[in-house]
């Protein structure tokens, strides 16, 4: 008999603990799973910028703090022991938690966030861009490939380390010798573009190297007019040549950029070229655009008087001209106060200024700082600019080792935008030199003459070509050289070059540059490009964006919660419904073994025993619970003083 | 209680919530349904946001597509107070139920009957207040077209054709067509105009006192807060105060503090959102439109009924003074009178402030940073000279030398190519064309040109130089830099002068200058070829409604013998600055317009605007009407052609509003009376169709609503009868005969069901037993 009632009890006990078990088990599958969920996106935006400390963990915290709170609230509420509500009513209040806790918080995002983070960002970054996880996934990548972006700008102007900067790097011999190497690889017939991609730029063990050479090839190669209007010769793949020079570069770059890459802002000089240069951008620049004009250029009303009041009023700088100056007491240089000086890694300008005697004064406070004191042909820094020579281990200027200059920046609106805008790609454009001079209707004559003279200077420009194909002939290079004694690429530079001291005159100093270059697939593209490049910045919206950086992505980090907050909203309605039911049913069993004990100590005694006698109810509530599916609480007091030994099995009955 | 009267007050609880339901709830639904479809989102029915913050809730809010939900919503709310106090006050059931039943039918047909009696004399006021021309559709016309329901009557974008959405496209066209929105609004940050920059210490100013640092030594520096300012020793201190400008202790009172920048600005030279000449819009001090203000609808309708009406009365004023007798000043005559009227308004003794006067003698230097002047444009001519000349000079002095020798090898007959040295360096080509002698050269050259690089201002520039016979002899530089259109001007007139045009029969005077000649061609004037031109030119140019670009663009005087004062050079900087102008040019945001004195100016023709002459008189109003027509095309087309929403047709430059985005809808008002018609719907269609759409509803639901109300209240009354045992569900026919069976065996069970059948025949009322459960004790209102 004992021995049945301890297996009745082991059975019906089994039954709750299971019954326990699936009711946490529910509760775990709603709310927290939100945590895990939300920390997927975390680390992974973690790993695109891990110099963010906690901001990317963000929602992660949040979905924490949301899921300790629903912790709490079902142990209140489910655990309580003297509650007066059923069962069925500390669920619904289960539920209403959930719901607030999920459903609540992601409605409370959609109302208030869309406007406050468009107010925020000042219209440059939308609630909707970052509405769902996928969005928002993309819009982290985004940002940290800014971060990245503003490292690669950095380098190659030299402004993070003179070692890395292009020309320096173009110009040394074992760069070179890789180039042609590699141009050599690319150029052999067997070197498909399939092949070409597999074996430099899709590397796996180099993450980030495409995405530099990309860089280097868009950024400089092409506006380099040694390499910018080079014909393709390798089908698919472009110009060996300035592809050969771009791989070069860019292998040497790389280990440096990988370890900045992890470092990211928190690398000393990184962080202090930006606060720095970002300082001269916004107060210099922005900021003296920050009215109608730019707003209108920014929100579909870029009309062309817009568009040329942006470019030719005269504005105003917050630096206002001011000079840095000698303090003869200290010996230093001093910067004034309220100046916003741009720091650029000049190496032409520095070793011309360091060169002409009496061109700088240098400080005597050990600073090694010098300023301009004198104008120096040539240089297009004025008196008052800092000069900050590179020198060796002893302190000495290196000669000719350049360095840096910090100076008053004139900013153009181009610059705040900060991106090249393609004028034109003049494509499958074929240039027929000889049918235009037959058709001038020149006498025979005249005609042998010049064809004879062509012929004599190996001319070789009157079979049809492509515009890239007439611009890399030899005969176009003998014609030039015949005409101006010089190269097309030393032509199209100082014409260049021209036109942008044109510009700058008519916009009072704001830099522009006209682009010309034969594109990977022959064609000849005109762009026009603000000075962003050369300075080593974003357009002023992704500076912003990178000033902010650490809290757009903890935005992100917390939109990336609202879609499952939506729908771990429903699921956790049913799962709490679910774990209600369990308890329930772990109610309705705890009652019928009160009642089989009640029972079996009734037929044991001959007395009747009231089951609230033998296990005590909880007042009000409980009994109503009972009727209908028996309260919990009751069912622990039963557990809690289960005279086991009074009630015989169900089963017996 | 038997189950099966558990089961009837299960029936009825049901049925009084969903006969409830069915009635109120479902009309309000229907109200919301119509909003949201016919109304809401739809710019014709927008209110305004102050902010960008919540805007859209703002709009939603503001606007007035929600008009039918808050009358049904009072129509509800009415209708449940008045329930829930009978329900505490009347026992009775059924007459409970009566009264909410008549409650209702008054509440939803009250605003019925007001709109019906309220509206049409509404809607008669509007017609009879509004312009001629202008029609207003009658309140039963309104009413019965305002929604359509004839599928033929379906659009391909999927609305049905009716007042109401003829309303919407009519709005969204305009608005679509101008670029603007609802509201207007700016675009700025702290300036709000462009010339608004942060004041330097030379700009500021006390009235009364003038401008103490005007000469200062740091007068071009810009006034920052916090800091001291050293030129040449001259010291200057500003209080890092954000609230007044105080500079070494003295408060400039005029001037604000932009918290973007920390720099300051001048108050009036900013601009407020108040009331002004078009409305409620952003205004600058001198009444004009601030360069940040895009349009709201109402102020784009205001400047276009200003264009055209000003048209309209203007035409009618000359006529009527034609056939009146009276002559009104020209449009050039009021104008030029009104500029020497501003001229007196700002000079010493004028009616101006001291800083306005003070200002208005800074116009030219400001306006050089704000538009491209001649002087400007030597400028950018001299370094795109000293680009050429100065880069390519190499190159340049390459080519001197090849290119005689290469052309030499062509022989070109007639022609002579020469190398131009300095010293061992070529720095020019020279080439004579004319009759060769046996060596080649040509020593008479009809036209000789040198193309020369020389110095100039310490650049490299190019100059080209003819001469030769075809140009008497006489020698013509033309430089590539800020010399070509002196240059070009010399060698033109140079070319009229050796033509011998004949110009004046009489006199037999010919044309010496190009500016001559365009000034014949443009005023039909001068002899021969050049008559016919300009005569051509006059009915051509009048077909297409060009002349008033061209003689806008080429301003030539000429005295009052016709002589021709304006010399070519001027011409063409006038004709290049004129068109800069078109894109690019300055306005004041202080100074007032030229067109705020064409009235005022009038004195100063001789005519007295205080008289009572009837040409005086008329005189007054065409000025003022020209003043409005003035502004209008400023405001609507030049201020939205630099914003991207131009207002008056062919008033820009370049025809469009945005780039690339040009051409006008053809359904937008194009005259005053459909302005003003457009105006007069606006007035009033957007609140009268969502006011037509909840009457719509409540005509339509108000028998439903009745009833369901009338149902609900019964099923609720059942619901008691069963919950309270006053009533019992009637047995089945099975049960029935059961019993019987049973009754045959005891007697008298049949009296018990008689009671409860008599039970049911006196209206109800709330009995105070307990109720048989109490779950039943739950009622739905």
């Amino acid at each position: 008999m004992k021995n049945a009632k301890a297996e009745n009890k082991k059975k019906f006990s089994g039954k709750i603990a299971g019954l326990t078990v699936l009711e946490a088990l529910f509760y775990i599958l709603s709310l927290p799973v939100i945590v895990v969920l939300s920390a997927v996106f975390c680390v992974k935006t973690y790993e695109l910028v891990p110099y963010y400390s906690f901001w990317p963990f963000v929602g992660v915290i949040l979905a924490g703090v949301l899921c300790l709170v629903f912790v709490i609230v079902v142990m209140c509420i489910s655990l309580r022991k003297k509650s007066k509500r059923t069962i069925l009513m500390q669920t619904v209040s289960i539920i209403v938690a959930a719901v607030m806790l999920t459903s609540f918080i992601a409605v409370a995002l959609d109302v208030v966030l869309p406007d406050v983070l468009a107010q925020l960002t000042s219209s440059t970054l939308f609630y909707e861009d970052v509405s769902n996880e996928e969005l928002a996934s993309e819009q982290a990548e985004f940002n940290a490939g800014l971060d990245r972006k503003f490292i690669m700008l950095n380098l190659l102007n030299g402004n993070y380390d003179p070692q890395y900067y292009y020309e320096t790097l173009k110009a040394d011999a074992d760069v070179s010798d890789r180039a042609a190497t590699l141009a050599s690889w690319i150029r052999r017939s067997s070197t498909t573009p399939a092949v070409y991609a597999d074996t430099l730029m899709n590397d796996e063990t180099r993450p980030y190297y495409s995405e530099l050479f990309q860089f280097i090839y868009d950024e400089y190669i092409m506006t380099d007019m040694d390499y910018a209007l080079l014909n393709p010769d390798a089908a698919g793949i472009g110009n060996s040549t300035r592809i050969g020079m771009g791989h070069a570069i860019a292998e040497v770059i790389y280990p440096e950029y990988r370890e900045l890459v992890k470092e990211g802002m928190s690398n000393e000089r990184i962080s202090e070229l930006f606060l720095n240069n970002y300082a001269s951008l916004k107060n210099d620049g922005y900021l003296t655009f920050d009215d109608s004009m730019i707003l209108y250029a920014t929100t579909g009303r870029m009309t062309v008087p817009v568009v040329i009041r942006l470019l030719l009023d005269q504005g105003y700088t917050y630096t206002d001209g001011e000079v840095a100056y000698f303090d003869e007491e200290t010996g230093s240089i001093v910067e004034p106060e309220g100046v916003f000086y741009l720091e650029l890694y000049k190496p032409d300008a520095v070793n011309r200024l360091v060169a002409a005697t009496g061109a700088v004064r240098w400080a005597t406070d050990g600073s090694g700082l010098g300023i301009v004191v004198q104008e120096v042909a040539g240089v297009e820094y004025g008196i008052g600019a800092v000069v900050i020579p590179n020198r060796d281990a002893n302190g000495e200027i290196i000669p000719n080792g350049g360095g840096y200059i910090r100076a008053p920046r004139t900013w153009s609106i181009l610059d705040m935008d900060g991106k090249r805008m393609d004028v034109a790609a003049i494509s499958d454009v074929v240039v027929d030199l000889g049918g235009l001079i037959g058709g001038l209707g020149l006498d025979q004559a005249t005609m042998e003459l010049i064809v004879n003279l062509l012929n004599s200077f190996k001319i070789d420009i009157l079979n049809p070509m492509t515009l890239g194909e007439l611009l890399n002939s030899n005969g176009m290079s003998i014609l030039l050289n015949l005409l101006f004694g010089n190269e097309l690429d030393n032509i199209a530079d100082k014409l260049l070059q021209g036109i942008t001291d044109v510009i700058m005159a008519a916009t009072g100093g704001a830099g522009l540059y006209l682009n010309l270059a034969v594109n990977d697939e022959g064609a000849l593209e005109i762009a026009i490009s603000p000075t962003n490049v050369e300075v080593g910045m974003h357009g002023y919206q992704y500076m912003t964006w990178m000033e902010s950086n650490n809290l757009l992505i903890a935005v992100m980090s917390v939109m990336s919660l609202r879609e499952w907050l939506y729908i771990f909203g429903a699921v956790s309605v049913l799962l709490a419904f679910a774990a209600g039911m369990c308890r329930e049913i772990k109610a309705r069993i705890k009652k019928d073994v009160e009642e089989n004990a009640a029972l079996a100590a009734e037929t044991a005694t001959g007395e009747s025993v009231d089951a609230g006698d033998a296990f005590p109810m909880a007042e009000g509530g409980e009994s109503e619970a009972a009727e209908t599916a028996g309260a919990e609480d009751t069912a622990e007091d039963v557990s809690a003083a289960e005279p086991a030994d009074t009630a015989p099995p169900a089963e017996e009955e | 209680m038997d189950q099966r009267s558990k089961n009837k007050v299960k029936l009825f609880r049901t049925l009084k919530v969903v006969f409830y339901c069915l009635g109120l709830p479902l009309f309000i639904f229907a109200v919301i349904i119509t909003a949201a479809t016919e109304y809401v989102g739809e710019f014709a029915y927008a209110g305004l946001a102050d902010t960008e913050l919540f805007a859209s809730m703002k709009v939603l809010f503001n606007g007035t597509a929600l008009y039918g939900v808050w009358v049904a919503a009072g129509v509800w709310l009415l209708i449940a107070i008045v329930h829930i106090i009978l329900v505490k006050t009347v026992k009775n059931r059924r007459a409970r139920t009566m009264l909410v039943g008549i409650v209702t039918l008054v509440a939803m047909l009250a605003p019925v009957v007001v709109m019906d009696l309220v509206l049409p004399v509404t809607l008669d006021k509007i017609a009879a207040d509004a312009p001629e021309g202008v029609t207003i559709a009658s309140y039963e016309d309104e009413k019965g077209h305002f929604y359509t329901r004839t599928s033929a009557s379906w659009t391909a974008d999927g609305k049905y054709e009716s007042n109401n959405y003829y309303f919407i496209t009519g709005v969204e066209d305009f608005l679509r067509t101008y670029n603007i929105g609802m509201g207007g609004g700016t675009k700025s940050g702290v300036a709000n105009n462009t010339s608004n920059v942060p004041v330097r210490f030379g700009d500021l100013y006390i009235e009364g006192e003038g401008a103490p640092y005007a000469d200062s030594a740091f007068a071009d520096k810009v006034v920052k807060s916090g800091t001291t300012v050293t030129v040449n020793g001259e010291s200057v201190t500003v209080s890092d105060s954000t609230e007044q400008l105080i500079v070494d202790g003295v408060v400039f009172a005029d001037y604000y503090y932009g918290t973007a920048n920390g720099l300051w600005y001048r108050t009036s030279a900013t601009a407020q959102m108040g009331d002004g000449v078009y409305g409620y819009a952003s205004y600058n001090s001198n009444g004009m439109l601030s360069d940040g203000y895009v349009y709201g609808i109402d102020v784009a309708l205001e400047i276009l009924e200003d264009y055209y009406y000003s048209q309209k009365r203007m035409t009618e004023l000359s006529n009527e003074a034609t056939l009146g007798g009276y002559t009104i000043p020209s449009d050039a005559e009021i104008k030029a009178a009104a500029a020497q009227a501003r001229e007196e308004y700002y000079s010493e003794n004028g009616a101006a402030s001291g800083y306005e006067k003070w200002l208005w003698n800074k116009q030219t230097a400001i306006s050089e940073d704000f538009s491209l002047t001649q002087a400007e444009l030597e400028t950018v001519l001299d370094a795109l000279g000293g680009a050429i000349g100065g880069s390519l000079s190499d190159e340049i002095t390459y080519l001197f030398e090849g290119l005689p020798q290469l052309l030499g090898m062509f022989g070109i007959a007639g022609a002579a190519f020469t190398p131009v040295y300095a010293g061992e360096v070529a720095t020019g080509i020279r080439i004579d064309i004319g009759e060769q002698d046996a060596s080649g050269a040509v020593p008479n050259p009809t036209v000789s040109i040198l193309v020369e690089l020389a110095e100039r201002n310490g650049e490299e520039m190019l100059t080209i130089e003819l001469s030769g016979t075809t140009f008497n002899d006489g020698v013509y530089e033309i430089g590539l830099d800020s010399r070509l259109i002196s240059g070009l001007s010399e060698l033109l007139d140079s070319l009229v002068a050796n033509a011998k045009i004949l110009r004046n029969e009489t006199t037999n005077a010919t044309y010496q200058t190009v500016a001559e000649i365009v000034y014949d061609v443009l005023n039909g004037g001068g002899t021969g070829t050049i008559g016919t031109v300009g005569t051509i030119f006059g009915i051509v140019g009048g077909l297409i409604s060009i002349i008033g670009d061209i003689t806008g663009l080429i301003t030539i005087e000429a005295d009052a013998d016709g002589n021709v004062t304006t010399s070519t050079e001027d011409m063409l900087y006038g004709l290049i600055t004129n068109l800069l102008q078109g894109l690019y040019w300055y306005s004041s945001s202080e100074i007032r317009p030229v067109y705020d004195f064409y009235v005022e100016g009038l004195a100063g023709l001789g005519v007295d605007v205080t008289s009572d002459d009837a040409a005086a008189q008329a005189a007054a109003e065409y000025a003022e009407q020209l003043s409005l027509y003035d502004r209008a095309v400023y405001e609507g087309g030049m201020h939205g052609y630099m914003i991207g929403s131009v207002i008056i047709p062919g008033s820009s430059l370049i025809a469009g509003d945005t780039l690339g985005n040009g051409s006008y809808s053809a359904t937008v008002p194009a005259s005053y009376e459909e302005v003003m018609q457009f105006k007069t719907e606006l007035s009033y269609k957007k609140w009268l169709y969502p006011l037509l759409g909840v009457r719509e509803c409540l005509v339509c639901f108000v028998p439903f609503v009745v009833l369901f109300i009338l149902l609900s209240g019964m099923a609720a009354e059942k619901e008691m009868l069963y919950a309270t045992g006053q009533e019992s569900a009637k047995k089945t026919r099975k049960q029935k005969k059961q019993e019987k069976e049973a009754a045959a065996a005891a007697v008298g069970a049949a009296g018990v069901a008689e009671d409860v059948q008599a039970a049911g025949n006196v209206p109800p009322e709330e009995r105070t037993e307990p109720l048989v459960s109490e779950n039943n004790d739950k009622e739905v209102l």
